[in-house]
């Protein structure tokens, strides 16, 4: 139980001549049993940086403090802090109680008989007590999944970090390991750091998420205000899956005008941008209105190339006619599909939902109108 | 399902197996020939240095007179025969004898019993060698009543080689060690007057340790305590004595490295003015004359062993001729040869040896040979060597050395050593 | 294989002659089969080796029964124990097997302790990593003979290399072959030191094969390196140094090159007599060919003993 805090925090590589910032300047904040994922990328530096909190890698600059004490110093064996590993990192000659042990043997005066009853509970909170005397070669993708999580509960640690422990898992079990890991962090109350590259597992494990790119921190928040009010480009074209529909254009006379659609831009939006800036208009597939008799935004004609129904929802790809080909946007819809590849409609962009970036810094000039009193859908001016 | 006559890499299967088959029978009857050289095939152990010059030298002279043998004269090298011996064995137990080898006669001949081929009439009688050779060399060649062996060359082993220098400095006269207390004592005034080793020894092998004892015991209780010990008889006492000396000599006057070197290192450190003197058989002579700077006379000198005055310490290097012989005719040509001046007078010269014919002219022979001929013709006593073969048959010689290796390398245990001997004697 | 099956079919519905083609077929299937058509290719090392071989060890064995020794033939006629019984009342056997016993023991686990020291150090890390691998392992590719002539120099007493450092420290120099309560050991050392690099190699490969993130794994658990090592890397090494092990023993086994070496005659320096230059004297310096024939048998045993619990290792772990 503790709160967590990285202050500027910075990993650079030196290689002689040649030297690689793999992280630079990140600073979070993780209260009291909250539970935060990184995410981003390969390669934005998520996994460098939870090595780091873990004492895994030497900090280059800044500071991480646990609980407000300094821990840039103190080696990683005596930072009480439990790491689950992506490949797990079972002791393969230990059997699955020995592996939960060793933690405990090692940093910690606990009796034997203390440490084989805490052993016990834990297997048994994890579900695995008939496990116990099998040796990790001999269990599944999942039950070792369960033990090395086991073996980080176990120590009942200040610090959770987690290393993308679900990725080498079966889609169905990773979605039903996704709830558990949730419960269980509930219940237990530890503060967790959780690395993934994959969004879905951000959006619903995180209370806040932080996304990273290249070694710099992009936006930290819940997942809905990352993604509904994304900071740039980034974070609105990472968050969301079918990811949010980008058309790039630039500013005349009040109209962003793309190569296939002009769009105008009502005072409101215009706002203080100036004439001929490079602009970006994004709007996520749902918000994406097909042949509404309503005609509140803007309307433009397209061609539907694609349908693909997903059961739950459709995914429509489309294209405007003055487009490249392969220019597509997606639009989502529920129910059972309208439209049909081949047909010509006619989509609607609402301003209310509509987000502005700028061309060149991909920093957010505009993001959807939202009230958190009510449903995204609802449209309030 | 695979086509198994298909071709391998462009041979057909049967044509790979033909192959085969006819490799493997060719190899077969090349195992089988064997050797059937018509020729002359003699082993021996003279690798090098003097020996080799020596062989060499009596191998040409024998092609030259008998242009019409083809002879093979092989070396087989080690110390002391021993690669010699394993490789006669070898060869007499497969059924494979050579024409001729050197080796010691004498009791040594035990280990060829039954395998021997007789060379009294067409050798020993047929030259006149029975009148013409030293007795006890004629003696130490007969065998079982059969004479299989012509003799080359004999050593002498009542030795001491002395630096003349390091004598001088420490002021001892040779001729006045006369006893083994005396070379006790001399080897002590070296000690501590000088800066040389008073005594050169090798240890490496036990019978470098087994003939120096077998010299002290001679010396100290006179030939008559060695040859009744030879017999099976030895006095337990003397033989302690005299072990006793050779622990204190080998504890207090020898190099530190000694039971890593063997006789030629020794004799290297008396060369090299680093030691007083030495005792071993007279090849070391041959060691000597090869260096320009060591000279007889000058640099070193001899004494026998001091208290073996008058005693000839027998060496002897022979032919010795396998039963169911190869090549007979060749052979006895060969052992002939081995008996004549001519022969043993170059041999000799070379090897450091000296000849067993009586009837040679002292003056053909190098100087220091010349006095150890002479001391040949004339002795009173004429004592077996025990450490080369011709004392006691082989096992009793291999655990003679056996009971010296065991008790008497450092650490000394002089009464297990003693009876060690005793044991090995009375078999 | 088809065209057999047509027959079989047809044969079989001929009636009565049925016996006698279904033992044919069964012949034609046998030499057709893939044991018999590639037994020229494995059947000719086979004769070789059974005859070179086993033939040799059967042959030998034949002769330890008997009483031959010196020139002549065995004579098969009076089988006895003999040989056996005089080799296990003999003292200087007993000694040897006692010294041979030691060499084993000392010389393998030195090896492995020390080879087990060098790839912990390699894999932790240091500069030069190839540069050090390669001079450790060096010795290895030296025979025998150039090893023993190696350390005949360096234990000189006198001014061998290490009677320099000692003589150095102030102590007397010390006779390291000459000396027989240290021989054995000055011997097992050199050879430590010419097979040690072996042992570092399979070890450094084993370690080299265990994935890192157990490392990091048990430094966040609270490890220091030295305990990470100690439960968690070298636990996982049982099957390299197992391996290793049987190896080494077997070299051990065969150190007669080495002390034939040192001294250039059948009786190695006092005090490192072992069981294979005991059967070489005995046989082929004192001609005593049955007795060397038992000695030699009981080496047998004792290397099949030591290999014997491996096969058996092996065996239930499923890998034979």
């Amino acid at each position: 139980m503790a709160r967590l805090a990285l202050d500027d925090v910075t990993k650079e590589y030196r290689d002689g001549e040649m030297s690689v910032v793999a992280v630079e300047d990140v600073s979070l904040d993780v209260a009291d049993g909250e539970f935060l994922v990184l995410v981003g990328p390969s390669g934005c530096g998520k996994s460098t940086t939870l090595r780091m909190i873990a004492g895994l890698e030497t900090i280059t600059d800044g500071e991480i403090t646990l609980d407000d004490r300094s821990i840039n110093d103190v080696p990683a064996q005596e930072r009480d802090i439990a790491m689950v590993f992506q490949s797990y990192a079972l002791y393969p000659h230990k059997t699955v109680r020995g592996n939960m042990s060793f933690g405990l043997e090692e940093s910690t005066e606990l009796s034997d008989s203390d440490i084989a009853e805490t052993v016990e509970e834990t297997a048994g909170m994890m579900g695995i007590e008939d496990l116990l005397n099998r040796k990790p070669g001999e269990l599944s993708g999942g039950q070792q999944q369960r033990v090395a999580l086991g073996r980080a509960i176990v120590r009942d640690p200040d610090l959770f970090l987690m290393d993308e422990p679900l990725s080498n898992l079966d889609a169905k079990l990773r979605a039903e390991m996704r709830t558990e890991l949730q419960h269980l962090q509930e219940q237990l109350g530890v503060t967790s750091v959780y690395v993934t590259h994959d969004q879905t597992e951000a959006m619903t494990m995180g209370d806040q998420i932080a996304v990273l790119n290249e070694g710099t921190l992009q936006q930290t928040g819940t997942p809905l205000e990352c993604y509904h009010q994304p900071n740039n480009l980034f974070v609105a074209g990472f968050i969301g899956e079918p990811s949010m529909n980008f058309f790039d254009g630039s500013l005349e006379e009040n109209a962003l005008v793309t190569e296939s659609l002009a769009y105008s831009l009502s005072p409101d939006l215009r706002r203080d941008i100036e004439a001929g800036t490079d602009l970006v208009l994004g709007i996520r597939p749902e918000d994406v209105r097909i042949d509404e008799p309503r005609t509140d935004g803007q309307r433009f004609a397209a061609e539907v190339i694609v349908v693909e129904p997903m059961g739950n929802e459709n995914v429509i790809h489309l294209r405007f006619d003055d487009a490249m080909a392969g220019d597509e946007f997606i639009v989502t819809t529920e129910g059972v599909p309208t439209v049909s590849a081949g047909d010509r409609v006619d989509v609607e962009f609402s301003e209310a939902v509509v987000h502005l970036f700028d061309g060149d810094s991909g920093v957010a000039i505009k993001n959807r109108t939202l009230s958190f009193s009510g449903t995204p859908d609802e449209v309030i001016p | 399902m695979v086509d198994n006559d298909k071709l391998v890499d462009g041979i057909g299967r049967r044509t790979y197996l033909g192959g085969i088959a006819t490799g493997a029978a060719a190899g077969l009857a090349g195992c089988a020939s064997g050797n059937t050289a018509d020729g002359l095939e003699v082993l021996h152990g003279w690798t090098g240095g003097d020996g080799a010059d020596a062989i060499e030298t009596l191998t040409d002279a024998f092609e030259e007179e008998h242009s019409d043998i083809d002879g093979t004269f092989e070396a087989v090298g080690g110390d002391g025969n021993v690669e010699l011996n394993t490789s006669i064995l070898q060869r007499l137990t497969n059924e494979n004898p050579m024409s001729s080898f050197a080796n010691w006669p004498g009791n040594n001949l035990e280990r060829y019993e039954g395998v021997l081929m007789d060379l009294e009439e067409d050798v020993w009688e047929a030259e006149g060698l029975k009148e013409n050779m030293q007795d006890r060399a004629v003696e130490l060649c007969t065998f079982n009543g059969q004479m299989p062996a012509v003799p080359i060359g004999s050593h002498r082993l009542n030795n001491l080689f002395y630096n003349t220098a390091a004598f001088d400095e420490a002021g001892i006269d040779a001729e006045d060690l006369g006893s083994t207390s005396d070379l006790l004592d001399a080897l002590e005034t070296i000690d501590q007057d000088t800066d040389y080793v008073p005594f050169a020894h090798g240890m490496r092998s036990a019978f470098l340790g087994l003939q120096t004892w077998v010299q002290i015991l001679a010396s100290q209780s006179g030939v008559d305590a060695y040859t009744d010990f030879i017999e099976g008889d030895g006095d337990r006492d003397a033989m302690i004595d005299a072990l006793e000396t050779l622990q204190e000599i080998q504890e207090n006057y020898i190099t530190d490295d000694a039971s890593a070197i063997g006789y030629t290192q020794a004799a290297q450190n008396l060369i090299s003015d680093e030691a007083a003197c030495i005792h071993g058989g007279n090849w070391l002579y041959g060691m000597f004359r090869a260096d320009d700077d060591f000279n007889y006379g000058e640099e070193w000198d001899w004494i026998p062993f001091p208290g073996t005055e008058g005693v000839y310490f027998y060496h002897l290097d022979a032919f010795v001729t396998p039963g169911d012989n190869p090549s007979p005719e060749e052979t006895v040509e060969w052992q002939k040869f081995v008996g004549t001046q001519e022969a043993q007078i170059e041999f000799n010269n070379l090897k450091g040896s000296v000849p067993l014919r009586t009837d040679i002219e002292s003056d053909e022979l190098a100087d220091f040979l010349k006095m150890t001929y002479e001391d040949l013709l004339d002795s009173d006593e004429y004592p077996p060597t025990l450490a080369h073969g011709l004392a006691v048959e082989p096992e009793q010689q291999n655990d003679c050395e056996g009971a010296i290796g065991d008790h008497f390398m450092d650490p000394y245990d002089a009464e297990a050593a003693a009876d060690g001997l005793l044991d090995a004697v009375s078999e | 294989m088809a065209t057999h099956d047509t027959t079989e079919a047809t044969d079989s519905t001929t009636g009565p002659s049925k016996e006698v083609v279904t033992w044919k077929t069964k012949l034609r299937y046998f030499l057709n089969s893939d044991f018999v058509r590639s037994s020229p290719y494995w059947g000719i090392p086979f004769v070789l080796m059974g005859i070179a071989v086993y033939g040799g060890i059967g042959y030998n064995l034949a002769i330890s029964f008997t009483d031959y020794a010196g020139i002549g033939r065995p004579e098969f006629s009076n089988l006895s124990l003999e040989m056996y019984r005089t080799a296990l009342a003999d003292g200087s056997f007993r000694q040897a097997a006692f010294q041979n016993f030691v060499l084993l023991v000392g010389f393998t686990s030195v090896s492995l302790a020390l080879g087990l020291f060098l790839a912990v150090l390699l894999d932790y890390g240091i500069r030069y990593k190839e540069t050090i691998q390669t001079i450790y392992l060096l010795p290895m590719a030296l025979s025998f003979v150039v090893t023993a002539q190696v350390w005949l120099w360096m234990y000189s007493p006198g001014n061998g290399v290490l009677n320099v450092f000692v003589t150095a420290l102030g102590f007397g120099s010390i006779d390291w072959l000459g000396n027989p309560r240290i021989a054995l050991a000055a011997v097992i050392f050199a050879l430590v030191w010419q097979f040690s690099g072996y042992a570092m190699v399979v070890f450094l490969a084993g370690l080299q094969s265990l994935p890192s993130d157990q490392f990091e794994a048990a430094k966040v658990d609270g490890a220091s390196t030295a305990k990470t090592y100690i439960r968690i890397i070298i636990p996982q090494l049982k099957q390299a140094s197992v391996g290793a092990a049987v190896v080494l023993m077997l070299f051990a086994l065969k150190a007669f090159d080495f002390l034939y070496a040192i001294t250039g005659d059948y009786r190695p320096p006092n005090g490192t007599d072992i069981l294979a230059t005991l059967m070489v004297r005995e046989a082929f310096q004192y001609g005593q060919w049955a007795y060397g024939a038992a000695i030699a048998t009981m080496l047998l045993l004792l290397s099949l003993s030591v290999i014997a619990p491996y096969l058996v290792y092996q065996y239930r772990q499923g890998a034979l």
